[in-house]
């Protein structure tokens, strides 16, 4: 197994996303919205992002505050946070002015219940025109429907959903260091779309591959396994 | 003409500082998906991260067992978060950390050479090759103590 990062079509439809964030006109605003159930890699592709660009991750907690969300944003941005909350904002605005850069939102939906805390990001988005990446779990986007001047800036949502054959298949050709057949393709995207799954089928596929020194492996060889 | 400035090369986003920023935003992970994440080299991530554990930044919590293939994989933990900036690896056995500004080194007398002032870069590698260093009971190759270079400190 080679150890990459597989771009699923998904992972191409949020790079696709932040691109056009990072590089928009300046009426459009940049806020964007990255939701699904858990345990189809939306923190994992965002992570992926941030290490590539120059992002910020935050990950918020159940128990934030206004105040410690700003004195996070600053302390990711190399300050040490001010004392009073109206300097901390004014240093969270002026370091992003100073040094733009996307930030990402992590378990949005922990903050949906304060409108205090998630409107403060708005204010700093409508200061600084930096773009906000949230990152939510399934029902992020009916949570923060709620705020509608918040909703109304969300230039790109993107929902991550279960994995389709040709994921199936790109996860395979990007990782596994044998070929799959097509049956073999089809066979793991009908018993298991989960991508866990697939990492074990990889694992066996080359096992066998090894074995009997073969070049490609078909739904045979793998069902052969199996019992 | 203009007189050369000396000129600090800041490197922006290496490898370990991408494996850096992951490791501080994921709660636990292996080193495979360190790797992948972070899109970084396997090898370059086992030394930085081999000096971390040492350092105390980073505990390995449990194994997990990988369906498909034989053996486990190690489960790690980052329990030192001390900021955004990435701590330096100086040399094998030796760390500086940016965010506080405090050195780890395997002997004591290293942190005593810095702490009385003294630049620790220029004699490390020489000490380092007297000695066989052994990490983990295995003995490791050391390279060759770099040159300094010539003219990067001229001022004309």
């Amino acid at each position: 197994m080679k150890k990459v990062f597989a771009k699923t079509s998904y992972v191409n439809l949020f790079v696709a996303a932040m691109t056009r964030l990072v590089n928009r006109q300046p009426e459009i605003a940049g806020m964007s919205l990255l939701y699904g159930d858990p345990g189809l890699g939306k923190s994992r592709t965002a992570l992926w992002w941030v290490a590539q660009s120059n992002g910020v991750f935050i990950r918020t907690k159940k128990l934030m505050s206004g105040r410690w969300l700003l004195e996070e944003i600053v302390s990711e941005l190399g300050e040490s946070p001010m004392r009073r909350i109206s300097d901390l904002f004014r240093q969270c605005v002026d370091m992003l002015l100073e040094n733009p850069r996307t930030l990402f939102i992590d378990e949005v939906d922990y903050l949906a219940h304060d409108a205090r805390v998630i409107e403060t990001l708005r204010d700093i988005h409508d200061t600084t025109g930096t773009p906000f990446v949230f990152i939510g779990m399934g029902q992020a986007d009916k949570k923060l429907m709620r705020f509608k001047h918040l909703y109304d800036r969300f230039s790109e949502v993107i929902k991550f959903g279960d994995l389709t054959e040709p994921d199936v298949r790109a996860i395979v050709d990007q990782m596994c260091e044998v070929k799959m057949a097509d049956d073999a393709i089809k066979y793991l995207h009908d018993t298991s779309n989960r991508f866990r799954k697939i990492v074990v089928a990889m694992y066996r596929a080359e096992s066998i591959a090894r074995a009997n020194s073969l070049k490609e492996v078909t739904m045979a060889h793998l069902l052969g396994a199996k019992r | 003409m203009r007189p050369k400035k000396v000129i600090n090369k800041a490197r922006k986003n290496t490898d370990r500082e991408r494996a850096w920023k992951v490791m501080r935003a994921m709660g636990n992970y292996t080193l495979t998906d360190l790797a992948s994440v972070a899109d970084i080299p396997y090898g370059n991530i086992g030394h930085y991260h081999q000096c971390l554990v040492a350092a105390g930044y980073v505990r390995q919590v449990g194994t997990k067992r990988v369906e498909g293939r034989p053996g486990f994989d190690k489960v790690y933990r980052l329990i030192k978060n001390t900021g955004p900036k990435p701590p330096i690896q100086k040399d094998l056995r030796f760390l500086f950390d940016p965010n506080n500004g405090q050195y780890w080194a395997d002997n004591p007398e290293l942190i005593a050479e810095v702490a009385a002032g003294g630049d620790p870069e220029p004699f490390l590698p020489e000490k380092a090759i007297t000695g066989k260093i052994k990490i983990y009971g295995k003995p490791v190759r050391l390279l060759a103590p770099r040159k300094p270079k010539k003219g990067v400190t001229d001022v004309d």
